[in-house]
Parts: structure tokens; C-alpha cells; sequence
């Protein structure tokens, strides 16, 4: 049976029962405090269970407020309440209604949460037409509840999600602000700015400004305690790259001190360092195991140098990784050879002819000699560390006799080879005579 | 409609020393709009008043330039004496280090434009020689006097392209965020509408590279001029924030001019009143706040999000085409490519 139906039959009992009790005269509370155990016990649960069928009957009640559209009538009467569609509009309703009237705030919902309101309000737009066409609303009903829908809806879309609490036009942004600048946010931070400065984007002084800001960090990260109150991940990074981060404050200092020369660079000492040690071992084929631990860190450090250096713009991009290859050749040459240490392996070795080494070499190197010549600005302190070694080995193929030493195929290619290196080498040098 | 407000803007000048190719400036307008200025008590006193019926805890300072009033200094002290919290919308060119030690602890936020990381483009957007360095270097000195700084890109045709050195720009510079503003026609940007609006596709582009750049360098950057969702897919942005028209709510722009004049934000020409004469509720309830409201254009009914874009920015709706209930000049340039939001 229908739930309002039950209710009504049971309001209408009630209402007989009391007026029977009336027009008898019992009285209720005397009847409840005197005669037998058994009857006292029969009329206190009889106003027990009155009270709570009374309280049921209110709380349906309570679902249909006036003006959320719960109360409209059916000519299927019972019938719609029970559908599962009046049900579902009913719920949609009540919350929409909330919403809408202000009555959940002024951000009533997040936005997962609105999208899923508006949802159901769509539902509840295709329930109405259910249940038109089921006959359970009639059409001036729906039409009436379509429209009244339409105004809910919109009253909804009005509503902000919190997301956008604080969306305004003019400061929808949280800012994080930090009084330290994070040992990351200063990594990324000084490459740029050294761009900037190379490119002379910036004004000088306004490099030094940004500058003296990140040195007062920079000393900061200096005190252990500091480093110590860093979050884990940063902690272990931080000397390492507030060093390098140090470094590049120097670099960019030089530029701004019109001392930007390649040769005042760290870096480029770091180069000319590497050299200094490993091409005399290089040339004299002799080198201890220890010699060349040493070599392959100071040619790696030579190497990350080069790559800073280009980055910087002091040398081109060709010139770094034509430094690098040539880093890569001297090792190659020293490794060649064995160590002079008495641990010799039989596999460490392998012959091959210095003919080979060099056509091999010239072959990795013709591109970037090419790419080089095309496209100038050059600097001298890096061809002097790179030529002398093109140009050996340049001779090395013009030699017959070290030509012999290869294959038919390979002696074909060491002389295309030797004619284009010639043809860039003599470009480069024309450039250089240029600049000088 | 709310009357205890977050926040309201004061237009402390007309007066401007730069000469903006985008300037939303209501005097700037075709239609002519109120002049003076009062003196620096009966200012404050004004002031007084709006912070008493507004209850508002920010106040954003802006023009024309701000620091080119005089009593720039005393505006400053009053409100910050009264624990409001200021924002500076300026350009920067007067933000020297004196000035900058004489604000210390006082300014929430500072705003300054970066139109471009190319000197030449942010001048010449700016009208002004110098006001690329000028800016830059303002930004600087502020980092080092440890402020927060926001930098505000204006997005064009003119200065799209430096996007993405200007994203980079203000990360070198350590600044705090970006807004990346799409061109917001008004004031003297109305007449140069048809060589600065730039169409959905570039901004688009340019949204990407901020997203890659605020998710690269933690950079905040936000989109503060509404970016009507048929025309940019904001959802795709998850680092990027995106502001729509508070109007009428707790957190409106309400916009205080030099003699007391009170409008819905600083880009609508429209009068809700004087301060000084009505009080802010009545600008806050006025027929014509009700009808700022509840404008929106026709074209934007039956879309999903009508009620929560508003059909873009209406006060440049009015600027430029003299009501709010029409579409934006952004929308109405660009209405043909929009997909309104199933």
C-alpha cells in the first residue's frame, strides 16, 4: 500500500480512537497509573507505538517542502510517488533547491561536485518526460515542472565550485613566496639569467641586482644549519649544486665586469688544465694506471666544461663537441698503449694502424669542421687544441707509406677525406686571418 | 548581491607617464568620463568610508601610475595603519630603491608589467622609451629588497611571439608569478583593437608553453581575464589558474576612482554612484549594478557554463560596445570558431 495512504488511514484512526476515548471518558493517565500490571502495560505501549507511527509520518512529510516541487499532485496520485523516477527528481530537487537558494554558501560544491548536480538536474529533466509519457504527469504539469527545473539549473550554474574561491579577475593566483630562493629554483634560475645577460636582454645593472640576491642565498646555503633545515632531497644536493651554482655567479660576473673573455672562464681553465696533463701522455705513449684514472676525470671535467662554456655563449656549439671528441681521441690514444704498470692483460690490446686511428678520427671530425667553417665565430684558444691533431692526422693519411697499411676501400675514403678536411681547414684559417 | 567585500580597487590617478597600446583606462574611452582629484584628507576620508561599509581587507592601488600622486605615500601609510593589505598596479618606472625602502613591509603584492622579454616590443607596447629596463630593473631591486613580485603579460599580437622568452625572463628575474592576460579591449586598447587581438589558436599555443614553463619552474602563472570556455579548452591546463567575473559576489572588483565615483571593476565605465554621496550600498544594489549582473549575451544561452563564464568580460562589453549584455569584443571576434561546452 502506498506510503501517504498508510498514513492517512492511520492519522484517520487516531482521530477516532481519540474522539472514542473522548466520549467515553477514560481517562488516560489514571487509567496508565492504576489497575492491573498487565493493563498498565498494554495502554503505555499502545502510546508508544501511537507517538512513534506519528513521528514516521512526519519525516515523510518532511520531504515534500513547499516551493521545491515535491507537493506536485498527480491524477496517478500514488502512483508517481512510487516510481523510481519522482523519487530520484524528488532527491535532485531538494539539494538543487539548497543550492540554488543559497542556503549551502556561496560555494556549495567542489567542481567534480557540480558537474554531478548539473548531472542529476539532467535526469531529472528526462524523468519529468518519463513520467509525462507514462501518465503520471500530465503535460501542464511537466511543462510547469520542465520550466521550474530550468530556473533551478540556473540557479546552480551560479554557484562557484571551491576551486574558484579565490578566482577572481584580478588575483586568482596563490603565490609561493620564499623568503630563500630553493637550491632548484636557484639551479634553473641562473642558466636563464645567464642567457639573458649574454644576450644582453637585461641591462647590466639589473643582472647585478638579481645577482646580489642570489649571492645573500647562495651565503646562506653556506651555514650548515641552513642546509640541515632543508627538505631531504635538497639537503643532499645542495653544496653540489650551490657550487655550481657559485660558479656560474662568477661567470656572469665576469661578463658584467667586461672581463668575459673565454680565457678569465673557469671553465676554460678547467680545459686548459685537462690538456696540459694529457697530451704529453698522449704523446709519449706512456702512462701508469693512476696517470690515467686521473686523465679520464680531468677529461670528463674538461668535457662538462665545454658543454657549460656553449651554454654560456663564450665558445660555439660545434666547438664544444669538437673539444669533446678531442677529449675522446686522447684518451682513445692513451689507452691504446698499455699502462706502464706491470698489470698487463693480453686483451687490453689490440693493434690497430695509426693510418686507421687517424682516417677514423678525420671522419668524425670533417662535419664539424664543415658545420664550424659555415658557421664562424671562432675562437683561436679552441682550435689550438683541436687542429694540431686534425692536421697530424691529415699528414698521417698524405703519408703513401702509412696508406699502404689499409684496405684498398679505406685508402679510397682517406683521400676524399683528406680533401675535404683540406677544404675546411683552409676556410677556418681564412676565418681566423679574418678575426686576427 | 554582496555588500562586505573582499576587496575593491582605487584609482588613485588618471594621470599615467607611459601611453599603453592596451590600455583599458575607462577616461581612455570614446565616451567621456568624470575628471579631478580630491585633496589627500578628504581621500582619506573617503577611504575611510569604503573600508567601514565594505569591510574589505585588500585594497589594489592603481591609475593611470599611482606614484605619480603625490600623497602616494600617505595613501600607503593610512591603509596600511588600518591592516589592510595593498596590492601596487604599477609600471614601475618610479619604483627606485628610495621608494622601495620607504614601502618596505607594506605592500602585499606588487604588479608590474613584462610585455616582452625584447626591449623593443614591451617600449613600444608600453609607449614609452626605457620602460623595458625601467621595469626590469624595478623587478630586480624589489626581489633584492625581498618583495613579492608578479609580473603581467599582456597578451597580443605585438608580443605572442617573445611568449616564451618572456616566460623565461620572469623566471631569471626570480619573480613570484606571472598573469598572462589575454588583450582585454577598452579605454585606448578599443582603438587598437584590430593590430593587438590576437585569435584562439596563438593564445592557445602560448597557454601551452606557460603550462610547461609554471610546471618546469614551479612558476605560478595565471589566465586573470576570463578565457571563455568555448573558445579555450581550459581543462587541458592543470597547472594554470583561470579567473571569471566575481561581479556581485564577495570577492568583486569594485572599483573606487580619485573623486569617489564607484564602478562594478576597473575595466566598466559604468557609475554606480559616489561614495562620498550615496554610500556603497547603494552603488551595490543600484538598478545598474543589477543590470551589470544579470547582463549576458544571447549568444551564450543554453550553454552549460553560461552561468559561470558570464559570457566573457561584460565590462569590456560595455567599453567598448556600450552595454554589458552583448558578447565581448573577444567573443564577437571570435564567436564563429567557439564550441559551447556540452
Amino acid at each position: 500500500m502506498p506510503q501517504r495512504a498508510i498514513n492517512v488511514l492511520l492519522a484517520i484512526a487516531g482521530l477516532v480512537t481519540v474522539a472514542g476515548l473522548v466520549l467515553v471518558g477514560v481517562d488516560l493517565r489514571r487509567a496508565a497509573g492504576t489497575g492491573p500490571r498487565w493493563k498498565r502495560r498494554l495502554i503505555s505501549a499502545g502510546l508508544v507505538l501511537l507517538a512513534a507511527l506519528g513521528m514516521a509520518s512526519c519525516e515523510e512529510e518532511g520531504t515534500a517542502r513547499p516551493g521545491d516541487g515535491t507537493e506536485v499532485q498527480s491524477t496517478a496520485g500514488t502512483a508517481l510517488e512510487n516510481t523510481r523516477q519522482w523519487q530520484r527528481l524528488c532527491a535532485a530537487w531538494k539539494e538543487a533547491g539548497e543550492i540554488a537558494s543559497g542556503k549551502r554558501g556561496p560555494y556549495p560544491f567542489n567542481e567534480a561536485g557540480q558537474k554531478r548536480v548539473l548531472k542529476s538536474l539532467e535526469q531529472t529533466a528526462s524523468d519529468i518526460d518519463s513520467l509525462r509519457k507514462a501518465g503520471h504527469l500530465s503535460e501542464p504539469e511537466a511543462a510547469l515542472l520542465t520550466k521550474e527545473l530550468a530556473e533551478l539549473a540556473a540557479g546552480v550554474q551560479a554557484k562557484r565550485p571551491t576551486e574558484m574561491r579565490n578566482a577572481t579577475c584580478y588575483e586568482p593566483m596563490s603565490l609561493n613566496f620564499q623568503e630563500i630562493e630553493s637550491v632548484g629554483r636557484l639551479s634553473q634560475q641562473l642558466p636563464l639569467l645567464e642567457k639573458l645577460a649574454a644576450a644582453e636582454t637585461l641591462k647590466p645593472e639589473v643582472v647585478e641586482k638579481v645577482l646580489g640576491r642570489i649571492e645573500e642565498d647562495l651565503a646562506r646555503l653556506d651555514d650548515a644549519d641552513v642546509i640541515e633545515q632543508l627538505p631531504p632531497a635538497e639537503r643532499r644536493s645542495a653544496p653540489k649544486v650551490r657550487d655550481q651554482v657559485k660558479r656560474q655567479v662568477q661567470r656572469i660576473r665576469a661578463r658584467l665586469a667586461g672581463d668575459a673573455r673565454l680565457e678569465n672562464t673557469p671553465e676554460w681553465k678547467t680545459v686548459t688544465d685537462a690538456w696540459r696533463y694529457v697530451v704529453p701522455l698522449a704523446e709519449s705513449r706512456k702512462s701508469s694506471r693512476a696517470q690515467r684514472k686521473l686523465v679520464d676525470e680531468k677529461l670528463n671535467a674538461a668535457k662538462a666544461a665545454a658543454a657549460t662554456l656553449a651554454a654560456a655563449g663564450l665558445i660555439t656549439a660545434v666547438e664544444a663537441q669538437l673539444l669533446v671528441e678531442e677529449a675522446d681521441g686522447l684518451r682513445t690514444t692513451i689507452y691504446r698503449d698499455p699502462p706502464t704498470d706491470p698489470q698487463v692483460l693480453c686483451y687490453d690490446m689490440m693493434y690497430v694502424t695509426p693510418a686507421a686511428d687517424s682516417l677514423e678520427r678525420l671522419a668524425k671530425r670533417v662535419p664539424l669542421l664543415k658545420k664550424l667553417a659555415e658557421e664562424g665565430g671562432l675562437h683561436r684558444g679552441v682550435l689550438d687544441r683541436v687542429l694540431p691533431t686534425v692536421e697530424a692526422d691529415l699528414k698521417r693519411l698524405s703519408d703513401e707509406e702509412q696508406l699502404e697499411k689499409l684496405t684498398a676501400e679505406k685508402r679510397v675514403r682517406a683521400v676524399g677525406l683528406r680533401r675535404e678536411v683540406r677544404a675546411a681547414l683552409d676556410e677556418i684559417n681564412g676565418l681566423l686571418g679574418e678575426t686576427r | 548581491m554582496s555588500v562586505r567585500q573582499h576587496s575593491f580597487v582605487f584609482e588613485m590617478t588618471q594621470r599615467c607617464n607611459h601611453d599603453c597600446l592596451h590600455c583599458y583606462n575607462v577616461w581612455k574611452n570614446r565616451t567621456p568620463y568624470p575628471d579631478g582629484r580630491l585633496g589627500t584628507d578628504q581621500t582619506l576620508a573617503m577611504l575611510d568610508a569604503m573600508l567601514q561599509q565594505t569591510h574589505a581587507g585588500l585594497v589594489s592601488l592603481s591609475g593611470g601610475e599611482p606614484l605619480l600622486r603625490e600623497d602616494f605615500l600617505d595613501v600607503v601609510d593610512f591603509l596600511h595603519g588600518r591592516g589592510v593589505a595593498i596590492n601596487l598596479i604599477t609600471n614601475g618606472s618610479l619604483l627606485t630603491a628610495e621608494m622601495i625602502g620607504r614601502l618596505a613591509g607594506k605592500i602585499s603584492v606588487f604588479e608590474l608589467p613584462l610585455l616582452s622579454a625584447e626591449r623593443a616590443v614591451h617600449d613600444r607596447m608600453s609607449g614609452a622609451a626605457g620602460a623595458f629596463d625601467r621595469a626590469t630593473l624595478a623587478m630586480a631591486e624589489l626581489k633584492a629588497a625581498r618583495e613579492r613580485v608578479v609580473g603581467v603579460f599582456v597578451a597580443t599580437r605585438l608580443n605572442l611571439p617573445t611568449w616564451p622568452e618572456t616566460a623565461e625572463l620572469a623566471v631569471a628575474l626570480g619573480l613570484d608569478g606571472v598573469m598572462f592576460n589575454r588583450f582585454n579591449p577598452g579605454g585606448r586598447g578599443f582603438e587598437n583593437l584590430e593590430r593587438l587581438q590576437a585569435p584562439p589558436d596563438e593564445i592557445t599555443r602560448a597557454l601551452d608553453i606557460a603550462e610547461q614553463t609554471s610546471a618546469g619552474y614551479d612558476l605560478p602563472i595565471s589566465c586573470s581575464i576570463a578565457m571563455p570556455p568555448c573558445l579555450f579548452d581550459t581543462g587541458r591546463f592543470e597547472r594554470l589558474t583561470f579567473g571569471f567575473c566575481a561581479a556581485g559576489t564577495e570577492r568583486a572588483y569594485y572599483t573606487l576612482d580619485p573623486v569617489g565615483n564607484v564602478r562594478p571593476c576597473n575595466h566598466s565605465p559604468t557609475i554606480l554612484g559616489n561614495i562620498r554621496e550615496t554610500g556603497f550600498r547603494t552603488c551595490a544594489e543600484s538598478p545598474a549594478m543589477r543590470r551589470f549582473m544579470e547582463a549576458r549575451p544571447e549568444f551564450c544561452a543554453g550553454c552549460r557554463l553560461e552561468m559561470q563564464c558570464l559570457g566573457g568580460c561584460k565590462a569590456a562589453a560595455e567599453a567598448c560596445f556600450g552595454t554589458a549584455a552583448v558578447m565581448d569584443p573577444f567573443l564577437a571576434a571570435f564567436h564563429h570558431l567557439a564550441a559551447k561546452p556540452g
